[in-house]
């Protein structure tokens, strides 16, 4: 201890300055990482089967952050998927791919009801569409029943 | 209380029965969207590691369900990469699939198709390392490249 104590006597006013910088560096990194936190994802199942025509409920994505939704039609077959944003009494924005066949980058920003998000069947008949502008929902535009169903996972 | 009687007691009938009516449409909405089932999601990560031309065992996704596919390769080094689909499952029948190829060199590009056979995706960056289509009802890992490669896929569903 006395070893110690006569060590530290010998650095000069710099030197602990510089010390106590570099040592208060390190800290706020370890406590920047800090902030990760690993959790269990959360997912909506929804599963549709609508007449010609129709919509689905309305649904509510999680606000304020990305959330997967992907759609699938089992009818017909095919699949689409979308990042997208819920921004509060403000609208949806999202980037994506189309349903095959003719995938395609699907994009946009919207708080009109009816504006298409993107198609989750073969045909590009079932879409996922602006509801409001906090919601979405499934609506089929074919002339026969479709039924799937649609995962959001955040 | 003999206020709130009070009260009720001056709104009109045709405002009662509108009153009535927004609340048995505020409470549909709320069992309509309470179809809606809030779960953890299911994931399976499979790690691999295949020497020169192997493919890993058969993996079998979630049926009649969107699944996210996402896959990388990690070693060797010159061609770790990453790519991913959403991939429905229609059984005894094909995959059908719609998703983003790993980047090689500039830029990433859509993959999408259907069958019980051939190409998916690829997760390494040279577009050696594929997740192809094993049967109607199973999907694996392929290594072409020259040398041994490792990494990991998961499905999220």
């Amino acid at each position: 201890m006395k070893a110690i104590r006569i060590r530290m006597q010998k650095f000069s006013r710099p030197g602990v300055i510089l010390l106590a910088t570099v040592v208060a560096i390190i800290t706020s990194i370890v406590v920047a990482n800090a902030t990760q936190t690993i959790t269990t994802p959360n997912a909506a199942f929804v599963s549709y089967s609508l007449a010609a025509g129709l919509s689905s409920a309305a649904i509510t994505p999680a606000t304020n952050r990305s959330v997967l939704v992907m759609g699938t039609c089992t009818t017909i077959g095919g699949v689409g998927q979308v990042s997208l944003q819920h921004i509060p009494g403000t609208g949806l924005q999202w980037v994506g791919l189309e349903s095959y066949s003719g995938a395609a980058i699907t994009q946009g920003f919207s708080s009109t009801a009816g504006t298409h998000i993107v198609s989750i069947d073969f045909f590009h008949q079932v879409d996922i569409r602006v509801a409001s502008i906090d919601t979405i929902l499934i609506h089929n535009g074919s002339a026969a029943t479709r039924a799937g169903n649609v995962t959001l996972v955040w | 209380m003999k206020a709130i009687t009070m009260r009720i007691q001056k709104f009109s009938r045709p405002g009662v029965i509108l009153m009535a009516t927004v609340v048995a449409i505020i409470t549909s909405m709320v069992v309509a969207n309470a179809t809606q089932s809030i779960t953890a999601p299911n994931a399976v990560k499979i790690t691999y590691s295949l020497a020169a031309g192997a493919s890993s065992a058969v993996i079998t996704p979630a049926t009649n369900t969107s699944v996210l596919v996402m896959g990388c390769c990690t070693t060797p080094n010159t061609t770790a990469g990453v790519g991913q689909v959403s991939l429905i499952h229609i059984p005894s029948t094909d995959m059908r699939w719609v998703g983003l190829e790993s980047p090689a060199n500039i830029a990433s590009t859509i993959t999408s198709g259907h069958g019980s056979t051939g190409h998916i995706v690829y997760i390494d960056f040279n577009h050696f390392v594929e997740i192809q289509v094993a049967s109607a009802d199973t999907i694996r890992v392929h290594n072409g490249l020259g040398v041994s490669a490792a990494g990991s896929v998961t499905l999220v569903w």
